[in-house]
């Protein structure tokens, strides 16, 4: 089966993958133009237990994934070839976020802080493998304010994958306005959480 | 060019962030080069050191209790 993912965002790609895999299809190509995508895809593929394989394609590259097994290691190397950017990702952290504020008390401090930390967080050199949001902390991904945005954009491009739970979206009406991350749910965040060395939550 | 305003106290901070709001600043820790009581600080762009004073100054709240800087740890002025 292939798919053509061109000119499609995050999280598009993705979706139109796991529901292809989901349905039960064992071997699909998908072509994408951005290398989150490609990364992103990479992991679905070692999670399902399928082979990935990767040729750069003209404008992007072409993802196929396949019943054999995973190879996780051998991917890397093929996207280090391919031009993807593998940049270690972290110590191996995942950094939870149930609510749109750092500690309790006065709210304003709360969300001014949550802006600090996630800027502070983005400029380190070892940034989180995972970020979660849920409850509230879903509202930053959906946030108005370029500062949130921007600081969670950057740690996407230092190879930090966003979470994002898909039923606090929908509980807050927020769906649609998402601007960062890709969309989850309750057993993807929590076996990030569990695959990480340690777990911050702020 | 980018500013850093940098203050004494937390609420001249906050305050400052809305006052220069249309400047989409981005409000950051106090770096550590740079000794300060209030552990946050605004950063901003100016066409120049005379429009960052200017726009510093407009700050009610942040007259004598805050401090510009250059990107990086130049002191420029005490507002």
């Amino acid at each position: 089966m292939n798919i053509n993912a061109f000119g499609k965002p995050c999280p598009m790609p993705l979706v139109m993958a796991k529901k292809e895999i989901d349905a039960g299809c064992k071997d699909l190509t998908i072509a994408v133009d951005n290398d989150t995508a490609v990364k992103n895809l990479t992991r679905l593929g070692s999670k399902t237990g399928l082979a990935v394989s990767v040729n750069k394609i003209e404008g992007g590259w072409q993802v196929n994934l396949s019943e054999g097994g995973s190879n996780t290691e051998r991917s890397v190397e093929t996207l280090a070839y391919l031009g993807v950017d593998v940049s270690v990702s972290g110590s191996g952290y995942a950094v939870f976020i149930g609510k749109d504020h750092v500690g309790e008390g006065d709210p304003a401090l709360g969300y001014n802080l949550m802006k600090m930390a996630l800027y502070t967080l983005s400029e380190s050199d070892v940034v989180p493998v995972s970020l979660l949001f849920m409850n509230s902390g879903v509202k930053l991904a959906a946030s108005d304010e370029a500062q949130v945005v921007e600081s969670i954009e950057a740690l996407i491009d230092k190879g930090t994958e966003v979470l994002v739970c898909g039923t606090c979206l929908d509980f807050y009406h927020i769906k649609d306005a998402l601007k960062v991350g890709d969309i989850s749910n309750m057993y993807d965040i929590l076996e990030r959480m569990q695959e990480a060395s340690k777990v911050i939550s702020l | 060019m980018r500013y850093l305003l940098v203050f004494d106290s937390t609420h001249a901070a906050l305050a400052a962030q809305d006052v220069l709001a249309h400047l989409s600043p981005r409000l950051i820790p106090t770096p550590r080069e740079i000794q300060a009581d209030c552990g946050m600080a605004l950063r901003f762009r100016a066409a120049d050191e005379a429009e960052a004073i200017s726009l510093a100054q407009s700050v009610e709240e942040a007259r004598g209790q805050a401090h510009l800087y250059a990107d990086g740890s130049t002191l420029l002025a005490n507002i």
